[in-house]
């Protein structure tokens, strides 16, 4: 679809938008953003998660004596930055950036 | 007779109060009555009327009968009036018309017949008239009285031409006229040829007799005066028997021609016997013409005569001469003979022409004559005593012969003289009559060309007024009838202009209109060519919204759309419409309503799961209760919008039935509309969706605008103007 909507050559006036913008305009569904935006969530929880784990484990086996707080403590970091990226994610829309403010 | 008022006041009531009783009966009764009376009054009044119309027409036809000119003025008037009228009078007679033209004509005619017949009468009076009267006053008392016979004739005329006129006069037609007119100078002419020529013959016969017989009387004459001589010189000189001779031959000649003078006089004679029989015939017959020739017969006739007269006197004189001459001749010859006989008995020897002997005689001879001589002379003397003595008496006796001689013979001369003079006279007189007779025609002629110079003025006059008279009623007839035909013709000639205005403006109008009618035919079909195409553009354009696919939009509209905007040409609503479509359906094309709908279906539950999420419920615990929420909830899968709106029809859930339910009725855009309540996140998920179904409502807005902007132009080009 973007594709197809590339191939297109414009000739009336264009919209001032971002080519990014422009793009979404044209074959953008918005309903998509959410399930995007938690698979997005999932994916990065996955991988905070996978990370913080990791890193637990690592830390835990380097580090920490093979505790398992380190573990839990990498994966609930990992987990707990995924759920702030992934709350911020879908908030992202309602908050104001700064870039945007600055602008 | 009227009953006086007191009496009618009771009657009145009386009467009224029949009337009111019995009013019925008494209609009836007067119906009867009146019914009854009318149908003898209607029989009375057809009678009346019946008898007025046949009096009338009655009238009118015993009146035509008496007035020609109102009968012709009933003929004309009324139509079929001349047929009753015809079979009641008979024809209309014609000599009604043209009455004084017809009479003048005729009147001239007969005038002039009258007039010719009448000439010889009056020249006959004249010629009576003066025989008997002198010959001095002849002119003047001629004319005067032919004037008057003229008058006479005149005043004899209109008795002679009234009986004529009494009659009908038909004209005679022209040719009757002049083949009478030629006839009579036929029949003038042969009389004439014929007397001419008999005259002619007679005279010609005449002439010759009479110049034979003159001739014969000239040569007898001659032979008398020959013979005449010829005994005076025998008489004369000595006889010779020769001498004898030539004087027996001359009066052998003398005789004969003497005896054929005698017969040619006696032809001559009775040639101019005939000659005169013929001349009073021929003066018998009465012809003018003949005049002159009679008279020149006359004349000549009298010329031969009076020269045959001449003659005959002259033959006469010469015979009497001759007998003188003879009687002295026979004298002398006695003498000589009874001298020859004196002498011979003297002297026998003695030759009878003795004065040629004298040398031949004798002395004896010579004394014996001498003594003859003188006894001779005695006697002689005594012979001339007795003569002297009877002289007187013989001469007065010889005179007296003489005298009665000459008497007769002067009677006889004076006789044919006076005839010849007579003849003369009446030859003299008849030239003078026939030159009076030329004059008097002359005059007459004059007279009568005056008369008719004046009648012919007065004709001419007559006939002037009346051509002017006829002249001016035509001219009249005519300018009005002109008049008529000229305004007929300008009327017509103005009418067919018109019409051919008229024509020609409606043609031109039908022409003008015929062809505002193409050119705006051309226009309209133009103009409907290009609603057409806008039409099928515009459809193109609605047609490719159908391209699209269930999940695939539709082509970009662009190519359409530029189509539309290039076939929308002029109209300012079409080129509005055309670029207000929808950049996005331009350059991407839309979605369908039916993918459109799908895709709601799918959006439904994700609107369902993030219903609580908006600006201020964002975290993920909210997420969760959403989620949550969307699992327990359950809403009708659709349900009918009202048709306001409430504060808890805002609920998502309800909005979502009740948009579903639109798209189930393909209501997209009461859909869009309720869809467009949502909040918070449910809004930002379904915002592409509606912004999808906002350009395809638009698209379609557009398109269905388009479509009924395209319909109702091509409809309205399809009408008449």
């Amino acid at each position: 679809m973007l594709c197809s909507g590339e191939k297109h050559v414009k000739t009336a006036p264009e919209l001032h938008l971002t080519l990014l913008a422009r793009h979404k305009l044209m074959f953008s569904m918005s309903e998509k953003e959410l399930g995007k935006k938690w698979d997005r969530c999932l994916a990065d929880g996955a991988i905070k998660l996978g990370t913080g784990l990791g890193l637990g484990i690592v830390f835990s086996v380097l580090f920490f004596k093979r505790h398992t707080w380190p573990i839990s403590f990498g994966s609930g970091a990992g987990l707990g930055m995924a759920y702030a990226n992934c709350q911020n994610d879908l908030r992202s829309h309602y908050l104001l950036h700064r870039s945007q403010k600055e602008q | 007779l009227f009953p006086p008022h007191s009496l009618l006041v009771p009657l009145l009531p009386s009467l009224q109060r029949n009337c009111g009783r019995t009013p019925l009966t008494n209609l009836q009764h007067c119906r009867h009555y009146t019914a009854g009376e009318t149908s003898g009054g209607a029989a009375k009044v057809v009678a009346a009327g019946l008898v007025t119309v046949g009096g009338g027409i009655g009238g009118a036809i015993l009146y035509a009968k008496w007035d020609h000119k109102f009968r012709a003025a009933v003929e004309k008037n009324v139509p079929y009036s001349d047929w009753l009228l015809g079979l009641a009078l008979g024809p209309a007679s014609q000599d009604g018309g043209f009455p004084v033209k017809t009479q003048v004509r005729v009147d001239s005619q007969h005038v002039w017949a009258l007039m010719c017949s009448s000439l010889d009468q009056t020249l006959e009076h004249n010629s009576m008239w003066t025989r008997k009267s002198r010959k001095g006053c002849v002119v003047s008392v001629c004319a005067c009285v032919s004037l008057e016979e003229c008058k006479e004739t005149a005043a004899v005329q209109p008795d002679t031409e009234s009986p004529a006129a009494a009659e009908p006069i038909k004209e005679r037609p022209v040719e009757e006229v002049a083949a009478r007119l030629a006839q009579q100078d036929q029949e003038e002419q042969d009389i004439v040829a014929s007397i001419s020529a008999s005259l002619e013959e007679s005279l010609a016969s005449s002439a010759k007799a009479t110049l034979q017989a003159i001739g014969a009387q000239e040569a007898a004459l001659q032979a008398i005066t020959r013979h005449t001589h010829k005994l005076k010189e025998a008489m004369e000189a000595e006889e010779k028997s020769a001498q004898w001779k030539d004087l027996e031959a001359a009066l052998a000649d003398r005789t004969g021609a003497v005896d054929d003078a005698g017969a040619a006089l006696l032809k001559a004679n009775e040639a101019l016997d005939s000659l005169k029989s013929v001349i009073d015939k021929s003066k018998g017959l009465k012809a003018s013409a003949v005049r002159p020739l009679v008279l020149a017969a006359e004349e000549n006739l009298h010329n031969m005569v009076v020269d045959l007269d001449k003659v005959v006197t002259k033959v006469q004189s010469a015979e009497s001469e001759a007998k003188i001459v003879s009687q002295y001749s026979e004298l002398v010859n006695e003498a000589k003979q009874q001298f020859q006989r004196e002498v011979s008995s003297l002297t026998p020897e003695i030759q009878a022409n003795w004065k040629g002997l004298t040398g031949k005689l004798s002395v004896d001879d010579l004394n014996a004559l001498i003594a003859h001589a003188h006894r001779r002379i005695d006697q002689l003397n005594r012979e001339l005593a007795e003569q002297r003595v009877r002289e007187q008496i013989h001469i007065d006796a010889a005179l007296e012969q003489q005298k009665l001689e000459d008497q007769k013979a002067l009677e006889k001369a004076v006789n044919t003289s006076l005839q010849h003079f007579k003849e003369e006279a009446r030859l003299e007189q008849e030239r003078k009559l026939s030159e009076l007779r030329e004059v008097m025609e002359a005059e007459m002629r004059t007279q009568l060309r005056r008369q008719a110079a004046a009648h012919t003025d007065h004709v001419q006059d007559v006939l002037k007024v009346q051509d002017q008279e006829l002249r001016a009623e035509a001219e009249q007839v005519l300018s009005s009838k002109m008049l008529e035909q000229e305004t007929c013709y300008r009327q017509l000639s103005q009418e067919q202009l018109d019409n051919f205005t008229l024509d020609m403006n409606t043609a031109y109008a039908r022409l003008k209109g015929m062809e505002e009618a193409i050119d705006s035919h051309v226009v309209a079909e133009e103009q409907a060519r290009k609603a057409h195409q806008l039409w099928l553009s515009v459809e193109a354009l609605s047609y490719t919204l159908k391209t699209a696919d269930a999940d695939s939009p539709t082509v970009p509209l662009e190519s359409a759309a530029q189509v539309v905007r290039d076939s929308c040409g002029d109209s300012d609503f079409a080129l509005a419409l055309a670029s207000a479509l929808p950049e996005q359906s331009l350059q991407r094309g839309v979605y369908s309503e039916a993918s459109l709908r799908a895709r709601f279906n799918s959006l439904r539950s994700l609107v369902r799961r993030v219903a609580l999420i908006d600006e201020s419920h964002n975290s993920l615990y909210q997420y969760f209760l959403s989620y949550l929420q969307a699992v327990l909830l359950f809403e009708a899968k659709q349900e009918a919008p009202p048709a306001h709106l409430s504060s808890e029809d805002l609920d998502p859930f309800k909005l979502l039935s009740y948009a579903s339910y639109c798209l189930e009725h393909g209501d997209l855009e009461l859909a869009a509309k309720l869809v467009n309540q949502l909040r918070g996140e449910a809004r930002r998920v379904v915002e592409d969706w509606l912004t999808e179904a906002r350009l395809t409502l638009e698209t379609r807005q557009v398109i269905s605008l388009l479509s009924a902007y395209a319909n109702a132009v091509g409809l309205g080009t399809t009408q008449a103007p």
